[in-house]
């Protein structure tokens, strides 16, 4: 054959060898992404939810009013309580950024809103979903159409070959069409927990440390900017948190938010040590709250009890503040990081702890190989948390300090597990982190010689790599 | 934008071409020249729009320098003229020293003093150690006389030409300036697209197929696993060595492929290289313009073997050590460039001796000389080199671990394996039997294509040998959208 017909007979049947992929991929479908469908879904994969919730709206275009949006905590919302005309558009990992854009994905659609109601967590100042398609839904313009549709199409997905190698069926569902089913189940749980006696832990969501306030806010402030422009009403509120995971949360930042956000709109604040977060009563599990608790924030809401505004933000913090002091769970680290101007002169101190003391003993994970240099001691990090425990060292004076100072070639997190008592378990909820920055990092930390002689352990990162440990020394202090 | 992906082979190449053989079918040269940069421009921007400045400052500034040194001079003249160029050159290499050597000067030093200097972090703005010497061979060659009255637009193309911009090959001013000019390369070539699409299907299929599969088994061995026993470390020694073949020479022979769509001939930069059976031998055959770019402008000009025999090892040694801190900034590469350097130091003598090696023993020892000196070229620390080596040679140990390292490998065989189950054992060695099979054994690319070039009518078996090579290769970039090529890291 020439040539030209080669050229062009190559490039069909690539093509054709090439379909395979998005074909398989729109046959299987396990999003409903690319069918529209809300109706059905596979029992084994999740659909989703965000998406075809914004598809059905599309399609029923002034069927509500109302729309409650939420994360997953958002799920045991009652939002007929809120209004008859309400729908609840909650979907896992819910943050202000999915908010925002299936908010002008309804509108630039001509959905119909009169309401709009915004439950917000605490992870949105950290959690980020702009770099993963699967949490963004679009129907705004052509481009980002197509970034989506290509994404779910031209892509391996392993759930695709699944569906199709075991032939996995379809079956109804109401999850998209009526969101209220699951509160009544939800209630039935809720009196079935009601008084057991369960051992809660905190559940940190993808907490990394490095924050996103400003965008947050920035996206908060453009759902406003939206509602006003389409005479929207906006309530915004926070949804409370299990006591363990607060505590576990630098609750600086959380403040430095709702300053920010406050400046911004006015919102109903239920996130604090109160009897919400300290009751186990109310909690399923360390993230997840109870439907009466929904309905108490509803209740109080509808009252404009908890309102946040510009004006009395500082006062709330205050308040948030004293209910730690207040709380009847006994939990204070009181670490503290001293700052470059605080001189201090070890020369005099006794050393407790030196990683470089050749009889030092401590117990350590395998997750890392720690190779002695003369100058530095080189941690070979295989495996995520690499660990140490120092089992063996006892501290004599109330305060002990600890120098640490480490080399990285990447921004990661250094964290201590304390415990009060010895035979505790450590916990998320006892947990002093630092940031570990790119290059030579230099901390000096004092802490309650409690937490060494209970057996402080030490996570001197969350990623793995090579850093370079050059002190980690404990000095007794006073 | 990487080649092996949809929005490259989808979006940007086929708008790319078909606007500038417009361009030209309207008569409007200058102007294909300049959507040509411009889209070269894109393309280099697409991964950070932040090394955009740097590269145009880098352009501006050579090709300035580059029209003032090949001016014609008078004698007395001559000493500002070998100024300008040493200026040339130490801007050049300024730029490329202060943002790949710059940690690894100031680690050093740390180390060394005990002190705490703060590390810059720079990210290493793409293709800049290809850019660089391909300028500076320019400014040496203008120095030299041997330039020719280029205008700014035809020296843009030769810099930014988007399928070398990346990781080369390196080419020479003097082999593409002339073809941008000729007429004849601005109509579409149907005789050129065939070729360069058979081309860019052999260099896709080796990437994605060949090149990302040994990747696997070779991140696995240097970068997770604590400890490995002989079998895995030869295992994990011979994939990367298979890998970086296939990955470079797979980006090379696309390179080459989509160049030749715009009618534009890239020089070779592989010719089977593990077939070698010297150190000698596989210089002329791994990364050709590289050794080119070495001879003709560090070799020689440190005096070649025109200065006796010691000069000549010195000189020897001196390229290849240079050769290696080009590659990257740590110690494992000046390592790698120092055993590649000894290596060809110690060959000449063996030549000189006039001994003689039996073909294949000499081959047997290049290949693992060539195959132990990547490890501590892809090293990211003596750690690793270390780990892999000393399990390579540890006759003590166990050739088979009794631990379940073999079995949770698996899930990292390749994302089909949770479908299609391997024996891994099995798999891997016949996946890197069938590695020296096809670098030992088939033709390579520029043979295929010579054989290709040849053929008048082209018969079904090259089609779909084509077709599938190019469908497949197509499916498994959905099955790997980041798989960036081994030597942009360069």
């Amino acid at each position: 054959m020439n040539k030209k017909y080669y050229i062009f007979t190559t490039l069909i049947i690539s093509l054709l060898i090439f379909s395979i992929l998005p074909i398989s991929n729109y046959i299987a479908d396990p999003s409903r992404i690319l069918h529209h469908d809300y109706k059905t879904r596979y029992l084994k994969f999740h659909p989703h939810k965000l998406f075809l919730k914004v598809a059905y709206l599309i399609d029923n275009k002034e069927k509500y009013d109302t729309l409650v949006y939420g994360s997953s905590r958002g799920g045991f919302v009652d939002v007929s309580r809120i209004s008859k005309d309400a729908y609840s558009m909650s979907h896992g990992f819910g943050t202000v950024t999915s908010y925002l854009h299936s908010l002008k994905s309804l509108l630039n659609n001509g959905v119909k809103v009169k309401n709009l109601w915004i439950g917000i967590n605490d992870f949105v100042i950290w959690k980020d979903h702009t770099d993963s398609l699967g949490r963004l839904i679009y129907h705004n313009n052509f481009i980002q159409d197509f970034e989506l549709y290509s994404h779910w199409l031209f892509r391996f997905i392993p759930e695709s070959i699944e569906i199709l190698k075991e032939s996995i069926p379809l079956i109804k569902t109401l999850e998209v069409i009526n969101p209220q089913a699951r509160i009544q189940r939800a209630r039935k749980q809720e009196r079935a927990i009601k008084g057991s006696k369960r051992n809660i832990a905190a559940a940190t969501l993808g907490y990394t440390g490095i924050y996103r306030i400003d965008q947050a806010v920035k996206e908060i402030k453009e759902i406003r900017d939206l509602c006003d422009s389409h005479d929207i009403n906006l309530t915004v509120f926070m949804y409370p948190t299990f006591y363990k995971t607060y505590l576990a949360y630098e609750q600086s930042k959380i403040e430095e938010f709702k300053i920010k956000l406050a400046s911004v709109v006015n919102f109903y604040d239920f996130y604090d040590l109160g009897e919400l977060s300290t009751n186990q009563d109310n909690w399923f599990e360390g993230s997840h709250f109870v439907p009466s608790v929904a309905d108490y924030m509803i209740r109080n809401i509808k009252e404009h009890h908890h309102l946040v505004t510009k004006k009395n933000i500082n006062e709330r913090i205050k308040q948030t503040r004293l209910c730690v002091k207040n709380m009847p769970i006994v939990f204070s680290p009181s670490l503290y990081t001293l700052n470059d101007s605080t001189k201090l002169n070890t020369d005099s101190l006794n050393i407790i702890f030196n990683i470089y003391d050749q009889n030092t003993t401590y117990y350590k994970n395998d997750h890392f190989v720690l190779n002695k240099n003369t100058l530095s001691i080189d941690a070979l990090v295989n495996n995520i948390d690499p660990m140490f425990i120092l089992d063996k060292t006892k501290s004599k004076s109330k305060q002990t300090l600890l120098i640490f100072s480490m080399q990285s070639n990447q921004e990661t997190l250094f964290q201590l597990y304390l415990k009060d008592e010895k035979n505790a378990n450590y916990s998320e909820a006892n947990r002093y982190n630092l940031l570990i920055k790119k290059g030579i990092n230099y901390f000096r930390i004092v802490i309650p010689s409690q937490f060494i002689n209970n057996s402080l352990r030490v996570d001197f990162t969350k990623n793995k790599g090579t850093y370079k440990i050059k002190k980690f020394i404990l000095y007794e202090l006073d | 934008m990487l080649f092996n992906s949809y929005i490259f082979i989808f979006f940007f190449f086929p708008i790319t071409f078909f606007i500038y053989f417009y361009l030209n079918k309207k008569r409007l040269t200058e102007a294909s020249k300049g959507f040509l940069v411009l889209s070269s421009l894109f393309f280099y921007s697409w991964w950070n729009i932040a090394y955009l400045p740097l590269i145009l400052i880098s352009m501006l500034f050579n090709y300035t320098l580059g029209r003032e040194l090949s001016k014609p001079t008078q004698s007395e003249k001559s000493y500002s003229a070998k100024t300008l160029l040493t200026a040339g050159i130490i801007f050049n290499l300024g730029l490329l020293g202060y943002f790949k050597y710059s940690d690894f000067f100031i680690t050093n030093i740390n180390t060394a003093m005990n002190g705490h200097i703060p590390l810059l972090n720079l990210a290493l703005p793409l293709a800049i150690s290809f850019y660089t010497f391909q300028q500076i061979a320019y400014l040496v060659d203008s120095y030299r006389k041997e330039t020719k009255e280029y205008d700014f637009l035809n020296y843009a193309v030769f810099v930014t030409f988007f399928p070398q911009l990346i990781a080369g090959p390196i080419v020479h001013h003097a082999e593409m300036m002339p073809q941008f000019a000729l007429l004849k390369n601005k109509v579409k070539n149907y005789h050129n697209i065939s070729l360069g699409l058979f081309i860019f299907a052999i260099g896709l299929f080796k990437k994605v197929i060949i090149a990302d599969s040994f990747a696997i088994w070779a991140t696995q061995g240097f970068d997770v696993e604590k400890t490995l026993n002989m079998l895995e470390a030869w295992f994990t020694s011979l994939s990367y060595t298979f890998q970086l073949y296939f990955d470079f020479s797979g980006y090379t022979d696309m390179a080459i492929g989509i160049a030749l769509l715009f009618n534009i001939k890239l020089p070779i930069n592989f010719d089977s290289p593990y077939k070698a059976t010297s150190i000698q031998d596989f210089w002329r055959r791994w990364h050709i313009t590289l050794s080119r770019f070495l001879k003709d402008y560090i070799y020689i000009s440190l005096g070649g073997n025109r200065k006796g025999e010691i000069r000549t090892y010195t000189n020897l040694f001196a390229t290849f050590l240079l050769g290696g801190i080009w590659h990257g900034a740590g110690w494992t590469f000046i390592l790698w460039g120092t055993l590649h350097g000894l290596a060809l130091v110690i060959h000449r003598a063996w030549q000189k001796l006039g001994l003689h090696m039996p073909m294949i023993l000499a081959w047997f020892i290049t290949f693992n000389f060539i195959n132990i000196a990547w490890v501590f070229f892809r090293a990211k620390e003596w750690e690793d080199a270390i780990k892999v080596l000393s399990s390579m040679f540890n006759f003590d140990g166990e050739l088979f671990s009794k631990s379940k390292q073999f079995s949770h490998m698996i899930h990292y065989v390749h994302p089909i394996s949770e479908y299609i189950k391997f024996n891994i054992i099995n798999y891997t060695f016949w996946v890197i039997i069938l590695g020296f099979i096809i670098t030992l054994y088939f033709k390579n690319s520029n043979q295929l294509s010579i054989q290709f070039d040849k053929k008048k009518t082209i018969p079904i078996s090259w089609l779909l040998f084509t077709s599938i090579l190019l469908g497949l290769s197509l499916i498994l970039i959905g099955f790997n959208t980041s798989s960036e090529f081994l030597y942009f890291n360069f």
